[in-house]
């Protein structure tokens, strides 16, 4: 009796009308959510979870899916569904600002997205941001990012470049250079009765912002200091050029306690409460993070269902041979 | 014009070969009652040398492939069915008599085209890579299996209004030929899919994300699935079928050329 329940559980799991109306509720699920941008994202996942479970009952109940290239392509669409889950639950999004000569810290990471058992890889990741260049087309259109890395792992210090369409890959991270970059100078604060401390300002997004390269940084005990960035050559939108943060003549204009003050590289500002050094122009680069292992696998996989579909398209030839027969016969009399 | 962009005078041509290949299926379909005419073959394939030569003048001057803007893809697309249906008319009689259907489509993006914008294009280094070609490439099979069974299943659903249609095989066996079309157009979308996730991962750091295009070229993946699965299930017949297919080749039209459209560029904010 049990068994029978089950059995009929199993068929009714399996049927192709819930197939079908699965199908209906993936699409309009997705339908909805691209028009409209009202449904959750993880209500695709009901369908989703359905269309697998469906497939796997359909595969246990009927032979004939498990047979040839039908079987292969079923069975490679249930293992690709069930690593999509498994990436959801794995996977990392993030992004960071980095400064020239800046060593990579994960707690500065910003997080985008992430899976609960994602845990804490990012924490073992290495490297430091070395220079980087841009290049952009007439028209302010960005092309080439060549941004230099050194990663440090078991193997020693490796340098790297990467870019927008070449990315750093350490312990399954993968980090990309994005639009997000711009000037940053180092500057040293010297306090009285203080230790030097020296960092780095980063200024707004350059070119995007580039009308406003400025900001603002009030020192312990101190008013506020702002800083605008004056380039020497301003960008001609109509020729190409490149961005070379480290390589740029600029000045840095300081107003600091009620006065103003340009500086050059390696010139300092004398106020009532302390010295700023300008000590030189260096770049920020921002990187957008991934992670998802079950990418590779998941490539394969698929295309081994596709080959799986391509196997019950070209079957034996007895089958084949039915409906071209049939238009090999009209074939003969036209 | 002529001197900036030289390669217009060809693509008008060209244009313009493809819609007198269509008229020309057309009018013999009704006058003789036969959609198999080689005239139209030879205008169809003097249409592709004309758009291939302008594609290739466009490819030379700007140093990149047709895969931009709309103007791009329409040109692209117009060599790619086209080369398609010249192939499969050239080696079957069956789909030769479905000419005025497949020429008829070609013939709309031929007119098409000229209204587009033709502004040269910037190519974008996420662009620089070989999958792209392998993606594009697949994405051109698709539709062009899917326009050659969407010529059988427009014939189809022309029985009993016109004579030409009644000409062709019966209903089964064109019902029969025009899925098993579908089936191959659904083997190349799904490696399209593959092919453009692989990209995506390579070139912005995620293989799926739900942008326009490839949510629509997803939606027409599921309503080709679904249609295979329905018509197994409830052994759908040769008309309504037709309607299917024709239904699931307009949702890849609209991905293809209406998403990009509206979107301005493919893939639009990935760039």
């Amino acid at each position: 009796m049990n068994g029978r329940v089950v059995l009929g559980l199993l068929g009714l799991v399996a049927s192709n009308h819930l197939t079908v109306a699965a199908f209906i509720m993936l699409g309009v699920v997705i339908a909805t959510s691209q028009l409209m941008s009202v449904a959750p994202s993880w209500l695709i996942a009901v369908p989703l979870a359905l269309l697998a479970l469906n497939l796997a009952a359909a595969l246990a109940a009927h032979a004939r899916l498990r047979r040839g290239g039908l079987a292969v392509f079923h069975f490679s669409l249930l293992g690709c569904l069930l690593l999509v889950a498994w990436g959801r639950l794995s996977h990392y999004e993030g992004r960071i600002e980095l400064v020239q000569g800046g060593a990579f810290d994960a707690s500065s990471a910003e997080s985008l997205s992430r899976g609960p058992w994602h845990g804490d890889r990012l924490s073992r990741v290495r490297f430091e941001q070395g220079a980087f260049s841009v290049d952009y087309a007439p028209g302010v259109k960005r092309s080439h990012t060549r941004s230099q890395v050194e990663v440090l792992d078991a193997d020693g210090v490796r340098r790297e470049t990467v870019g927008d369409d070449r990315p750093l890959r350490i312990d399954g991270f993968r980090f990309y250079t994005t639009h997000n970059k711009g000037y940053a100078p180092l500057l040293t604060w010297a306090a009285q009765d203080a230790a030097p401390v020296t960092g780095a300002v980063h200024l707004p997004s350059y070119p995007l912002n580039d009308w406003q390269q400025q900001h603002s940084w009030s020192p312990p005990g101190v008013p506020q200091v702002r800083f605008w960035l004056r380039l020497a050559t301003p960008v001609d939108e109509q020729k190409s050029w490149r961005l070379q943060p480290d390589q740029t003549q600029a000045t840095l204009v300081v107003e600091m306690g009620g006065k103003r003050f340009e500086l050059q590289p390696g010139d300092s500002a004398v106020g009532d409460f302390g010295t700023l050094r300008y000590d030189r122009l260096l770049g920020w680069m921002g990187y957008r993070i991934h992670y998802d292992p079950t990418l590779t696998p998941l490539f394969w996989l698929s295309c081994f269902g596709v080959a799986g579909l391509a196997l019950h398209l070209w079957p034996l030839p007895a089958r084949r041979r039915l409906p071209q027969q049939q238009v090999q016969g009209h074939e003969a009399l036209s | 014009m002529g001197i900036d962009q030289p390669e217009l005078p060809w693509l008008w041509a060209g244009c313009t070969c493809f819609v007198a290949a269509a008229v020309r299926a057309w009018v013999c379909a009704l006058r003789s009652g036969s959609g198999d005419d080689r005239w139209c073959l030879r205008l169809l394939a003097l249409a592709l040398a004309l758009v291939a030569v302008g594609i290739g003048q466009r490819w030379m001057r700007l140093g990149h492939g047709p895969f931009l803007n709309m103007f791009e893809i329409l040109a692209s697309s117009l060599f790619s069915l086209g080369t398609v249906v010249l192939i499969a008319s050239h080696r079957s009689s069956v789909l030769r008599g479905a000419a005025p259907v497949t020429l008829g489509v070609l013939a709309v993006i031929a007119s098409w085209l000229p209204m587009t914008s033709s502004a040269d294009t910037f190519f974008p280094p996420t662009y620089e890579t070989p999958v792209l070609w392998f993606h594009v490439l697949l994405g051109k099979l698709f539709l062009g299996f899917a326009l050659a069974a969407t010529g059988l299943a427009g014939v189809q659903l022309l029985r009993g209004r016109l004579a030409f249609a009644d000409r062709l095989p019966a209903p089964k066996a064109l019902d029969a030929l025009a899925w098993r079309l579908m089936q191959v157009a659904l083997m190349f979308e799904s490696l399209m899919l593959i092919a453009g996730a692989l990209w995506a991962q390579d070139a912005w750091g995620r293989w799926w994300a739900w942008d326009p295009l490839e949510t629509w070229a997803f939606l027409t993946w599921l309503l080709l699935v679904g249609a295979l699965h329905a018509r197994q299930r409830w052994a759908i017949g040769p008309q309504v079928g037709a309607g299917l297919i024709v239904a699931v080749f307009a949702l890849a039209f609209l991905t293809f050329f209406g998403v990009p459209f509206i979107s301005v560029a493919p893939h639009k904010g990935a760039v």
